[in-house]
């Protein structure tokens, strides 16, 4: 049979061996999580920041979830980033409740930043006292 | 009106006398990751049973798998499909797709691995997959 070997065991197989990094393997799992409660004068391509701390530079975020009550607004679609990558690019409409995810494995983070969040689309006021909800899971040693 | 309740398997540990210790990987312990990524060349086929192996260090025994997840940029091969191991612990074993691009996760959660292993992905379904895929996989395992 034959047996091929994709990047990271490519260099553990080496000779001599190129060490992977953490965020690779056995790198611990972090959670950054944070909330924003809407105030009603949010409007189309303003910006929400999450976070006390930034995720730093390298980090591979492994997960994004955004929850977020019936915002109204009319149609509320969002793109969130964090240190210069694009986590979700545009994001389901967040009238109605629900969670919107990552899109998909993202590649390690390229400075260090807060997620930022995006409003793309926003027809009219959002309701206030609605909340988003931010979670995020990262490796980065 | 009464109830009645069951207890689970480290839930009766810690109620116990001796109490029975809880391992780590059932209780507090931390997400770990095996992150890696390959590129298909088109020479995999599943006519020898090739293997693509993953991760650049071994997930050691003991661990519990607790999901995974396997992604793919394009179609890496029509008919054909993939399952994802660690050592004996079955990840995927619902043959992932390899038809189109996907994002797929783990069929089981919590198997624990016996011998300490590298991930492999073994190919299923006839013929040799395209070239210039890239996959993608993470796994998430509990050691300590």
């Amino acid at each position: 049979m034959a047996n091929f070997s994709a990047s990271a065991q490519t260099n553990t197989v080496a000779s001599p061996p190129v060490n992977s990094p953490a965020t690779s393997s056995a790198g611990r799992v972090r959670v950054f999580y944070d909330s924003y409660t809407v105030v009603a004068t949010e409007a189309a391509a303003d910006t929400i920041t999450f976070g006390a701390e930034t995720i730093p530079k390298g980090a591979r975020i492994l997960s994004a979830d955004v929850e977020h009550e019936a915002l109204g607004g009319g149609s509320v679609i969002c793109a969130l980033a964090c240190g210069g990558i694009t986590l979700i690019a545009t994001s389901v409409d967040m009238v109605t409740a629900g969670v919107d995810a990552i899109d998909g494995m993202v590649a390690v983070t390229t400075s260090a930043g807060y997620p930022i969040l995006t409003l793309s689309t926003r027809t009219s006021a959002m309701t206030a006292a609605k909340t988003i909800q931010l979670l995020i899971t990262y490796v980065i040693d | 009106m009464a109830f009645a309740n069951y207890n689970a398997v480290s839930r009766t540990n810690a109620l116990s006398f001796p109490v029975v210790n809880v391992k780590a990987i059932d209780s507090t312990g931390n997400f770990r990751i095996c992150y890696d990524e390959y590129t298909t060349t088109g020479a995999e086929s599943d006519a020898d049973d090739s293997t693509i192996t993953f991760g650049g260090d071994i997930v050691p025994a003991g661990s519990r798998v607790c999901f995974a997840i396997i992604q793919t940029s394009g179609t890496a091969g029509i008919g054909k499909t993939a399952n994802l191991a660690v050592g004996t612990a079955d990840i995927i074993v619902g043959n992932q797709t390899l038809s189109a691009a996907a994002l797929g996760y783990s069929d089981t959660h919590g198997e624990t691995v016996d011998v300490a292993a590298f991930p492999v992905l073994t190919l299923a379904g006839s013929g040799t997959l395209a070239a210039d895929v890239l996959i993608k996989i993470v796994i998430f395992y509990v050691i300590d």
